[in-house]
């Protein structure tokens, strides 16, 4: 690629994760991706942490919750003039190494956007909880339903997409039902799509910080209510 | 008239005043709550009358049929409080958006 990584704009949405957060941002930083940070007002020393960096920090005034604050790093990133955006975990279960992979597909023209996935690989499937797998497999399924998007993974926070495609999804989801959300929006939006093999690290931190089941629950009952009033 | 009826009417009308006033611009709500506000005022004063329309719509009790439509208007106005604070949120979250925006600053850009 003649272009540098800049125009690559890496969104970190970020909630009380001053532990992580730096050791995820170096190499991002490193390779000279365009990094913003969005603090969703996090009541930890967060910014204290990254002060150093060379990257883009927004912070929330108030907690609005993961989606909201992936949206606002999008359209920041749109503003900045990226030419492509890519969604990344502030606790470390993606691999920075995978960014151009999974960018791959959308560089080469032929998706708008790349959704990373678990299930495409069979050491990738066994590096997740056995529990978490059975989860991620219902809710596949209640995504194919309510959204039309069959895929292999869910809630698989690892994106890669085209400018066209940051600007096209606009989430009103602000919190976990977002990824169930930025499916519909795909298809509503005509974008195309293809989803790519990723490893996702399961740390003792970021098992200790990813959804239980209780909260898939929520999310599904989010989508309902949305389907039932919008 | 009895005082419980007195005790049961008052708020009752004071809503119906108070629905009159405002709402100015959303002539529905308005409208709905008035009837609503009237309904249980009538109610109130002619108790034997919802004993009659019970039976008619196969009820029984009169007591039983104000349960019911109780808890489907109950009901319904949680789902119309839903979708306004959804509403607000959207609202919310706009605003803190640009706001956010605004105030976006690069750290240590070259």
């Amino acid at each position: 690629m003649p272009t540098s990584n800049a125009s690559t704009f890496v969104v970190v949405p970020t909630y009380n994760e001053a532990a992580a957060l730096r050791q995820t941002l170096l190499p991002l930083v490193y390779e000279g991706y365009s990094v913003v940070v969005v603090d969703d007002c996090s009541a930890d020393n967060t910014l204290a942490t990254i002060q150093d960096l060379s990257l883009h920090y927004l912070r929330h005034p108030i907690n609005l919750g993961q989606g909201a604050a992936l949206q606002t790093g999008m359209r920041y990133a749109v503003t900045q003039g990226a030419e492509y955006v890519v969604h990344f975990d502030a606790d470390g279960q993606h691999d920075h190494r995978e960014i151009q992979t999974l960018l791959a597909p959308v560089k080469a023209g032929e998706a708008d956007i790349a959704l990373g996935s678990r299930f495409q690989r069979t050491d990738d499937v066994e590096a997740v909880p056995v529990l978490r797998r059975a989860l991620l497999k219902v809710a596949t399924i209640i995504n194919g339903v309510t959204t039309g998007l069959w895929l292999t993974d869910a809630h698989n926070g690892f994106r890669a997409m085209n400018r066209h495609a940051a600007d096209a999804i606009r989430m009103s989801e602000n919190r976990m039902a977002h990824a169930t959300e930025i499916l519909s929006l795909i298809r509503q939006n005509r974008l195309r799509y293809q989803e790519v093999p990723v490893h996702i690290v399961y740390t003792e931190y970021s098992k200790q910080k990813g959804q239980s089941a209780l909260n898939a629950f929520n999310v599904l009952i989010d989508l309902i209510l949305k389907k039932l009033l919008l | 008239m009895t005082p419980i009826k007195i005790l049961l009417a008052l708020p009752l009308l004071a809503l119906v005043l108070l629905f009159l006033t405002r709402l100015q611009n959303q002539t529905f709500y308005r409208l709905s709550l008035i009837l609503v506000a009237l309904a249980g005022l009538t109610l109130v004063l002619f108790p034997e009358l919802s004993t009659q329309i019970a039976v008619a719509v196969g009820v029984g009790r009169g007591v039983d049929l104000v349960i019911y439509i109780g808890g489907v208007v109950f009901f319904i106005g949680m789902v119309v409080l839903y979708s306004k604070l959804r509403r607000i949120e959207r609202t919310q979250t706009e605003i803190i958006r640009n706001m956010t925006l605004n105030q976006a600053k690069p750290l240590n850009q070259a």
